[in-house]
């Protein structure tokens, strides 16, 4: 009998791996036990250990690749001789007609260490975590950024599904055959597990002796925030980077311009709006993206700027920042938040953007850490310029401070460079003069 | 409404018999329809009522009596043809396609042809092959023709009187195995509209679409799709052409996949039709291919357990259902 081997499924999340070596060679007679040779998982390297003992007639795999859990990596045979032809083609070309990995991963055969047997959950959780370059925003996803592969299946009715409730389908995994992604893979994309929890949580607080209380349901913006910050909170590794910085002489240079251009109507944010612009331009990791597999860095400055409605948070995008001066910046936000408050925003001037800043100043706020907007790299939080106590030199004085705190994605954005960020940030709010260089 | 309990005979031979009295142009013609009174007794009683000129007994020259009613048709009287079994049609197939279907186009609308040709079709019960054939999908390919198929008592009755009062050819399949069905029909008069389909079960996980027999094999295994998880829609077309899909399409939208049982064979049957017009309406809603549940690709088998294996049965439908809904 032959036994063709396929690269075991050793943890939960492991799709691929990497043979680095094999601690046998072909015509190796081998037992149960034997470790047939070491993988390299996304976790950890492992020996792996054979289940069954037998003859080893080919190794299929070299080493240093990366292969798809359930690839046939070696062929055993019980007797020495024995023809395993037919057993090899018909395990290639089942391999070959496995879709997603995590069924593949479910039919990895008795080769596989004694605890590869697992349900592995058909659900958007992992799936939604290597967001296929598609841009944020509710709305479709604009075409220059889907990646040239492969195809991906999906029912009709799953697709209306996934789009009615701006679910981002591509990155699903699907049930159905070839992978389709079917209407039950949208819905438990949708309703996922959070929610199903909060779910319960809600019903057992429903048990408890009532408050009075009133159920608003949800509206697009809301469902659309709920899911998108959920994702951003849950699948990206966020870090936060706080800087204080003195702003004395932007709130002078303000002054200036009000005083002597009345009719501009130039803002602290439209100042800060253009100090990163200039920033990013220098730091173009920040002004980056996480893409699975590569990181993609944007060569335009898109500046994504939150606006409060009454119904949420929007984040209307201001185009090519690093291109524009004050005066423009200042006339585009004053549009794009009319617009905003007014519901009057387009898909494109709201989707896409390379960086966002959300600012707190104006309602008090000293301090925050904002939530990335996926699949952006970094979201800087602006608080409220205060009057305190400050140093200067070594004198005790009155100073304007502001704290800004930069999240970042630590998959794209190291601390050392969100760090260089800050520096030259601060560096231009605190020399605003700085910004005509 | 009054509501009366019959057998599907019953139901048909009221159809005619009412049809009869209220207009004296409607005779039935064919083979032992009258004195031995129908070889399946539908036509129980009607020599007697109306007498040798109405209800006339012909010898076995299916082509010669269809012949004949064309063109009585044509002359103005309105009658209806009984094919012993539909599968007889077969023999004056010519009489029904050229010319019972294109005289009043041919004519240029000189000579509307109100003819209803009917009897009972698809499999029996050991009846064997030549005996045993799905005509429907046949008859409905011919512009000029409508096809009818009740599938319960009250169906029967008010779509035979429709068909009976329709100024064009309508070819009226019944079935053998459900003539002595019995059923809820209302007293008195009372028709029912060609081409509407009928919700026979209202439900939230599948669309069936089921006709003939077929109807009452699915809505008789409830319980068996209950045990299953399945909770079908079951939609009953009644009318093959035209086809009600409005009916079907609204039902597929609600469901989001359809299952399409017939008793006829797979290839351009009435299910492919059924299947396309679905796809065309409906392809935004669907979440899986349609599936069809149909005769095997073989003549029937006379053997009782061979014929058995080449019909549809209820484990297949659900098999089907299951397949949509992507449940292993």
């Amino acid at each position: 009998m032959a036994n063709v081997l396929l690269m075991p499924s050793l943890s939960p999340t492991m799709e691929t791996g990497v043979i680095s070596a094999w601690r046998k060679k072909a015509g190796d007679k081998v037992a149960a036990g034997d470790v047939l040779a070491e993988i390299e998982t996304d976790k950890a390297a492992m020996e792996w250990e054979l289940a069954d003992g037998g003859y080893l007639r080919e190794l299929l795999a070299p080493t240093g690749q990366e292969l798809r859990v359930g690839t046939p990596i070696a062929v055993l045979t019980d007797t020495p001789n024995e023809d395993y032809a037919a057993a090899l083609a018909e395990a290639k070309s089942a391999a070959a007609s496995q879709p997603a990995a995590p069924k593949a991963a479910a039919a990895a055969p008795s080769a596989a260490p004694p605890q590869a047997a697992r349900v592995i959950p058909i659900s958007a959780a992992p799936a939604a975590a290597k967001p296929p370059g598609s841009s944020p925003g509710a709305g479709a996803t604009p075409p220059s950024t889907r990646p040239a592969d492969e195809r991906v299946k999906i029912s009709p009715y799953g697709k209306k599904l996934a789009e009615q409730n701006e679910l981002k389908w591509q990155g699903l995994a699907g049930s159905g055959p070839g992978g389709r992604i079917v209407a039950q893979d949208v819905q438990a994309a949708l309703a996922g597990g959070p929610s199903a929890r909060a779910g319960q949580a809600a019903a057992a607080l429903a048990a408890a002796p009532a408050a009075a209380f009133e159920d608003r349901p949800l509206s697009m913006m809301r469902k659309a925030i709920a899911k998108r910050l959920t994702e951003s909170k849950q699948t990206v590794p966020h870090f936060q980077a706080r800087r204080k910085v003195r702003m004395e002489r932007m709130l002078d240079a303000r002054e200036g311009l009000k005083r002597d251009f009345p009719d501009l109507k130039i803002t602290v944010n439209d100042l800060l709006i253009k100090a990163c612009a200039v920033a990013l331009v220098q730091h173009p990791a920040v002004n980056s993206q996480f893409l699975g597999d590569r990181i993609r860095r944007f060569q335009s400055v898109d500046i994504a700027v939150a606006v409060g409605t009454e119904e949420g948070l929007i984040t209307p995008v201001l185009r090519a920042a690093h291109a524009k001066g004050l005066r423009e910046i200042s006339a585009e936000m004053k549009a794009l938040g009319e617009r905003a408050r007014a519901k009057k925003l387009q898909p494109e001037e709201y989707q896409g953007g390379t960086f966002t800043i959300s600012n707190l100043g104006m309602f008090g706020v000293t301090e925050f850490n904002a939530i990335i907007n996926t699949p952006q790299a970094c979201i800087l939080a602006v608080s409220a310029t205060v009057k305190e106590p400050v140093v200067d030199g070594d004198r005790l004085t009155v100073g304007q401070t502001m704290n800004l705190t930069l999240s970042s994605d630590h998959r794209v954005v190291d601390g050392v460079t969100a760090a260089q960020f800050l520096a030259t940030l601060a560096k231009l709010i605190e020399n605003p003069v700085a910004l005509l260089l | 409404m009054d509501l009366q309990t019959i057998t599907m005979r019953e139901a048909l031979n009221q159809a005619m018999v009412e049809e009869m009295e209220r207009d004296p142009n409607v005779f039935l013609i064919g083979e032992e329809v009258g004195a031995y009174n129908g070889a399946y007794k539908v036509s129980l009683g009607m020599l007697d009522r109306f007498g040798p000129l109405r209800v006339v007994d012909t010898p076995i020259s299916e082509n010669g009596f269809t012949g004949l009613a064309v063109g009585a048709a044509m002359t103005g009287l309105r009658p209806i043809v009984e094919f012993m079994s539909l599968n007889f049609s077969l023999v004056a197939m010519d009489q029904v396609v050229s010319n019972a279907a294109k005289t009043y186009y041919m004519s240029g609308g000189q000579f509307p042809i109100p003819l209803v040709m009917r009897g009972p079709g698809g499999p029996a019960a050991r009846v064997a092959a030549q005996h045993s054939n799905s005509l429907e999908s046949l008859y409905a390919y011919f512009p000029g023709l409508k096809v009818v198929m009740p599938s319960t008592p009250a169906d029967a009755k008010g779509l035979l009187k429709s068909a009976i009062r329709d100024n064009g050819p309508v070819v009226f399949i019944e079935n053998e195995m459900l003539y002595g069905i019995s059923g809820p029909v209302p007293k008195g008069e009372f028709t029912l509209p060609l081409g509407v389909a009928e919700v026979k079960k209202s439900g939230a996980d599948v669309t069936i679409v089921a006709h003939s027999r077929m109807s009452p094999l699915v809505l008789g295994a409830l319980a068996e799709f209950a045990q299953a998880g399945i909770d079908p829609e079951i939609v009953d077309p009644r009318t093959i052409k035209p086809l009600d899909i409005e009916t079907l399409a609204a039902s597929v939208r609600k469901t989001h996949r359809a299952v399409i049982v017939e008793e006829g064979h797979r290839f351009a049957g009435v299910g492919a039709e059924i299947a396309d017009r679905i796809y065309t309406a409906c392809f935004d809603d669907l979440d899986a291919p349609i599936v069809r549940v149909t005769h095997s690709e073989n003549p029937l088998p006379y053997a009782r357990n061979l014929e058995a294996a080449s019909l549809p049965n209820v484990e297949q439908v659900i098999r089907a259902c299951k397949a949509v809904l992507y449940r292993g």
